[in-house]
């Protein structure tokens, strides 16, 4: 029986942490300076006015999907294979969705005004519009944060209640005993427990299918061709969740090695893990045939303009980036001697994770540079603090992500002890 | 320092369903069990299969509750307070209102939930009797609470009692 998983402070967890650390370091500096100097300093222009930061966003959100996935959609499934697995993917999402989150703020030029996001009653009567697409992704990424971290603390109640007992100090009873909220594990809050999980399981997998498909609308219903298709929300879906489950397995292989956790989380975990990417790899080739199709059934000279301009513009190398990563790798997949090579799979899944980056950066700047006027077209070249913010929002992660593996339970403890009374013979 | 009741552990899960199913016939219905780990069938050794609606009730009610503010928001917001005309399009665009109703659908609902939880065992709970013992959640043990409260309590007999049906150690636990 496993009574704590979480990695002890080793050479290489502290390495990992002063590396992710200077990155986050470099990224507070790059805020600070976005603050006093404004958006500029990004390369942002007209018309490219969204650029990396939105491609962040959009790549960051569609990895929290794969937690929710897991710990929701497969719990109501009763797929039990997923216990080993659920509490680090789940985190994932926390801190996926907090990277998310940050740079439609900052992106906002006034970044301390994000409060006009929401509607409250000023004395100017001024509402946001909620026929935009841009306020429902306000209301649905807090609602994806919120539910997701009831969720992910919900799930860590009962085994913060076990750190409390096991540990030895003071200050780390103290610690885990405030957090747990004063579990025992009674026949009472177990059964409340278990009425609740399955109810807010529920949600949370509604939330898996809208959220992305709400970020999705930010591109279904403009009017400049790239983004005007009622193909993205399905297509940003599978994205997200083929991305998601790539993240995954990115993590999920250092973890299992840093805390030699082979006999929890097993090659039949990765095995399925892959299948499930290749599906969903799948659906989001058939996504990019369907955008050429579409394009050219419509007959609209600037949709076939944008999509020939897609793989053969001045952006040409992002999308042969996009098709290689997302479309051809992935294919190795069909063999069970590639599904659980470990080392492949991680070389894979950090190509399907570059892949989807570029596609988000394909959909946005590849649609934005290349519109109507033949005087419109402008291209966007990243600044050294795109690539910053960039950089910067992956240490944020990491940081987060190696705390968390420090000092909290990275597999769903009492999940995994769950035992199942035989039915009574009498 | 009164007598809050017996804590008996039991290490293996036969033990402990044959000791639980043996109070139930002697009669002792108010004992406890603690475990760090979700026990599946529970249920039907304790006697209470009767599932209550409570949480489902929270999650429909929140759910309602929902929709009808994301709709009236919208639609304070866009056609009472602020109306404004975009090329003369409807100013009750339902159709544009639902994505954030469904959204506050699950937000509420689950918020509803949250608290329903929280009220329900009431949380936090920083102190219990319980505490104060050698409760180690940990360890993969499984624990009976023998409340004093109890008429049928005896601590002699419920003492010999699990002494008899082999739990792993016995302690009273009392409160301050």
């Amino acid at each position: 029986m496993i009574e704590r998983a979480s990695i002890k402070t080793t050479r290489g967890w502290l390495l990992l942490l002063i590396i992710s650390a200077s990155l986050l370091f470099a990224f507070m500096i790059g805020v600070t300076v976005l603050l006093y100097r404004g958006v500029g300093i990004w390369g942002v222009n007209i018309p490219v006015g969204w650029a990396f930061a939105i491609t962040n966003f959009v790549w960051w959100i569609g990895i929290g999907h794969a937690g929710t996935f897991i710990s929701a959609i497969l719990f109501l499934l009763r797929q039990e294979l997923r216990t080993a697995i659920s509490r680090f993917a789940e985190t994932m999402t926390i801190f996926a969705v907090a990277c998310a989150g940050l740079f439609p703020l900052l992106h906002l030029g006034r970044p301390w005004f994000f409060y006009w996001l929401f509607p409250y009653y000023d004395t100017m009567r001024m509402w946001p519009q909620f026929r935009s697409p841009l306020v429902w992704d306000v209301f649905a990424v807090s609602t994806y944060l919120l539910v997701s971290l009831i969720f992910w603390y919900l799930g860590l109640i009962p085994d913060l209640a076990m750190y409390r007992d096991h540990a030895k100090s003071k200050a780390a009873q103290r610690f885990y005993g405030v957090l747990a909220l004063g579990w025992r594990g009674s026949y009472k809050q177990w059964r409340t427990y278990r009425s609740f999980y399955i109810l807010l399981a529920g949600l949370a997998t509604a939330l898996v299918i809208s959220v992305h498909s709400i970020v999705g609308l930010d591109f279904a219903s403009a009017v400049i061709p790239g983004w005007h298709s009622t193909i993205y929300p399905p297509y940003f879906v599978a994205g997200a969740i083929f991305s998601g489950f790539a993240m995954v397995i990115t993590l999920g292989i250092p973890i299992r090695k840093a805390l030699g956790l082979e006999e929890v989380i097993t090659l039949q975990h990765f095995d399925l893990c892959a299948k499930f990417m290749l599906a969903m790899g799948i659906l989001v080739a058939y996504g990019y045939l369907m955008e050429i199709v579409s394009a050219y059934v419509s007959g609209d000279p600037y949709e076939i303009s944008m999509i020939v301009d897609r793989y053969t513009g001045s952006y040409a190398g992002v999308a042969t980036v996009m098709i290689f990563c997302n479309v051809l790798v992935p294919q190795f997949l069909w063999f069970k001697k590639f599904r659980i090579s470990l080392r492949f799979l991680f070389v894979l899944s950090l190509l399907i994770n570059i892949g989807m980056w570029a596609e988000r950066f394909v959909i946005v700047v590849g649609g934005l540079y290349h519109n109507f006027l033949p005087s419109s077209p402008h291209l966007f070249i990243p600044t050294r603090w795109d690539w910053i913010f960039l950089a910067g929002s992956l240490g944020l992660f990491l940081t987060l992500y190696l705390l968390f593996l420090r000092f909290f339970p990275i597999l769903a403890l009492s999940e995994l002890r769950k035992v199942r009374l035989p039915k009574e013979a009498s | 320092m009164k007598l809050h009741g017996l804590l008996a552990s039991f290490v293996s899960l036969e033990d402990f369903t044959k000791a639980v199913r043996e109070c139930k016939r002697q009669g002792y219905r108010h004992f406890d069990v603690l475990s760090s780990q979700e026990i599946e069938g529970l249920d039907e050794l304790m006697g209470s299969s009767e599932r209550s609606p409570l949480f489902s009730f929270a999650a429909i009610s929140g759910a309602v509750t929902g929709i009808l503010t994301g709709f009236f928001m919208q639609w304070y917001a866009d056609v009472w307070s602020a109306p404004l005309d975009v090329g003369g399009k409807p100013l009750n665009s339902w159709p544009a209102f639902v994505p954030l109703c469904f959204i506050l659908m699950i937000l509420f609902s689950a918020f509803s939930l949250l608290f329903t939880f929280i009220f329900k065992l009431r949380l936090p709970e920083p102190y219990h009797p319980v505490f104060k013992t050698s409760l180690d959640l940990s360890k993969n043990h499984f624990y009976l609470l023998f409340p004093a409260e109890d008429p049928l309590y005896n601590n002699e007999a419920v003492s010999a009692l699990l002494k008899h049906l082999r739990a792993h150690s016995i302690e009273e636990v009392l409160c301050d």
